[in-house]
């Protein structure tokens, strides 16, 4: 007996015609590849007895049995039930016997080589391989096998010693996104054999042990997290999302580490935005959070923290709204790589990260602060290569368009252009003169590609200064780019 | 040999005067539209723009200070000796970089403030649109309006 995809009961007799070895084989291969010509089914709702009309003895009944009808395989083709033969042929690329022409069984609905890998993995077929036909027939049969499914879990309680509360009867009353993520959860299973999951309501007890222990560990988790952290346990009870997130972050890395970090994420998630005026609040909340990027991001995230952490010491000279704005502009950027190290572990590259700051810097700030902004820089952020290359792209999106290849980037001074080159060039080859016009400079950036500043622009009278990215065709796609830095 | 037509939409960019700042630009904004382009080819096309916008008085080449360019500080160059002198400069150059220092262009005043009058300004970059529905014909305009 076994459960259908539909969850109904069926029946059926499964045959196996193998020699003892075969069976063997096929056991420790956990696999009836090679022998699917060799096995037969009967299912048990169709079933109509036969007399047996044996024309053989008991005796030659096995080596007979492809020639005469014993009552169950060969009979006359007017008797409804027929042994049918485990094809495994059918167009799915399976092992394909020798010339068998039956059609696929209804045992289920799956491709043979998928109820293989579910049979093989212990799933639905349920074949117990230790049940032998009685005596003299030279087959097997299946015998009735328990599955799992989803309401057989237990939700512990948060008085440890009371009695789990089953599934279905547990109202989630912090966390009601948690019954169908659950849900789902439990009805992934995995199947080595494809190396993917399935579907499925029903699983084995290895399976369901194992996502039983989660589920525990998980809740226990949470009710860990409500005893120590109350306020990171509410935001995510007002986080559904997060949640769902979270379960599914430990779900695949179920490890103390991964707690640990689950607990930390939820933690900087949680913390709400501040509101002060002492400088100090926001150095503090800064660098609690960037020491968060620095112990759980990669590289990326860890340049950006060390820049952010370094513009510190430069609070006192700013004002207390760029001090906030550049608090706000962390705590975006941290949320999102956080949520992001849930999901997956591709973060974005730090020039990326930290272009809302230089935007930030180059349009808003006041000179000073700006000024600091781009001048702390650091090299890594610019090294030649996939960093520059890509702060560079960055850069011809900022400000408004210009005629030609030219971007116009308003509210300039001198001391921001000439800032935000210096950085740009930090990783030069050389920095130097013009041959014949000492007051153009150039930045050899290797491969012929330069960065150059000139003092003015001829056809933009009143820009100050012009950045010029010159032979970066392969990145920008044409021999000159120029930043007009405007007042 | 390849022709050229400066008022075609092609080319007509040149006649921008928040665009092009150098002679080098000039080329650079020539090989954009001629990809696979010669240097020899690229050269003689930029020669010729150049050529008619010097001599249409549309553009002049800078002398100021801050070039501290003093070749051409030294002596200011009629026309012809300056075409001379870039003619010469592109025979020893083997790329339109080397000659990036070189050559500095400026819009004269009459023909950017007429244009401005027509309500151009740093931020056109439609520039086919602008003169179309506030020019008409750029070449009658320039005729109209340059300096008797």
């Amino acid at each position: 007996m076994y459960y259908n995809a539909n969850n109904e009961l069926k029946a059926s007799l499964i045959g196996y015609n193998l020699t003892h070895e075969e069976m063997q084989t096929a056991i420790s291969n956990q696999s009836f590849d090679g022998f699917w010509d060799k096995i037969y089914y009967l299912d048990l709702e169709e079933i109509e007895i036969i007399e047996a009309t044996p024309k053989s003895s008991k005796v030659s009944a096995r080596r007979r049995r492809y020639h005469e009808c014993d009552g169950i395989f060969n009979c006359d083709a007017n008797g409804s039930n027929r042994w049918t033969r485990y094809g495994n042929n059918s167009g799915y690329g399976g092992y394909s016997g020798s010339g068998s022409s039956y059609s696929l069984p209804p045992l289920s609905n799956l491709p043979p080589q998928v109820a293989a890998a579910l049979q093989a993995a212990g799933v639905f077929l349920g074949v117990n391989y230790n049940n032998r036909a009685p005596a003299g027939y030279g087959y097997n049969y299946t015998s009735p096998v328990r599955y799992f499914s989803v309401e057989d879990l237990t939700i512990p309680n948060t008085n440890s010693n009371s009695t789990p509360t089953p599934f279905n009867r547990r109202y989630f009353y912090y966390f009601p996104e948690l019954k169908n993520k659950i849900t789902t959860y439990y009805n992934q299973v995995y199947v080595s054999y494809i190396n993917s999951y399935m579907t499925s309501t029903q699983t084995t007890l290895e399976d369901h042990n194992n996502k039983q222990r989660f589920i525990t560990q998980f809740f226990k988790f949470l009710y860990k997290l409500r005893t120590e952290n109350y306020s990171a346990f509410n935001y995510l009870a007002n986080n559904p999302q997060k949640t769902v997130a979270v379960f599914n972050f430990l779900a695949e890395n179920n490890s103390f580490n991964a707690y640990e970090f689950a607990k930390s994420t939820i933690d900087i998630l949680s913390l709400p935005v501040i509101t002060s005026n002492n400088k100090i609040d926001y150095a503090e909340e800064i660098l609690r959070l960037t020491n968060h990027l620095k112990s759980f991001g990669n590289i990326e995230d860890e340049i950006y923290a060390d820049y952010i952490q370094s513009l510190i010491p430069e609070f006192n000279n700013m004002t207390i709204n760029e001090v906030r704005a550049i608090y706000g502009h962390v705590k975006t950027t941290c949320n999102n790589l956080t949520i992001k190290y849930l999901k997956e572990i591709i973060t974005p590259i730090v020039t990326d990260l930290v272009i809302p700051v230089i935007t930030y810097a180059l349009f808003e700030a006041t000179a000073g602060t700006a000024v600091k902004l781009l001048q702390k820089i650091p090299l890594p952020l610019v090294l030649r290569g996939a960093r520059l290359n890509n702060l560079i792209l960055k850069t011809t999106e900022l400000g408004n368009p210009g005629f030609g290849n030219a971007r116009l980037i308003p509210n300039s001074t001198v001391a921001k252009a000439e800032a935000l080159f210096a950085s740009l060039t930090k990783d030069a080859i050389s920095v130097v003169p013009a041959a014949n016009n000492p007051a153009i400079t150039v930045a050899h950036m290797g491969n012929g590609m330069k960065i150059i500043l000139r003092p003015i622009s001829q056809t933009v009278p009143s820009a100050v200064r012009v950045i010029e990215y010159q032979n970066f065709n392969t990145l920008l796609g044409v021999d000159s780019f120029s930043l007009k830095f405007i007042p | 040999m390849i022709t050229i037509n400066v008022f075609s939409t092609k080319y007509n960019g040149v006649f921008h005067p928040f665009g092009i700042e150098s002679l080098y630009h000039l080329a650079v904004y020539i090989r954009e539209k001629n990809i696979d382009i010669e240097l020899d080819d690229l050269n003689t096309l930029t020669l010729e723009v150049f050529q008619y916008l010097i001599n249409n008085n549309i553009i002049y080449v800078l002398e100021n200070n801050w070039m501290k360019n003093k070749e051409l500080n030294k002596i200011k160059l009629s026309n012809n000796d300056l075409i001379k002198n870039i003619k010469e400069k592109m025979s020893s150059s083997k790329s339109m970089d080397e000659f990036y220092d070189f050559y500095w262009i400026k819009y004269q005043n009459w023909y950017r403030e007429g244009l401005e009058n027509k309500g151009l300004n740093v931020y056109t970059i439609k520039w086919n649109e602008f003169i179309n529905e506030r020019i008409g014909d750029l070449e009658k305009w320039i005729e109209e309006n340059k300096p008797k």
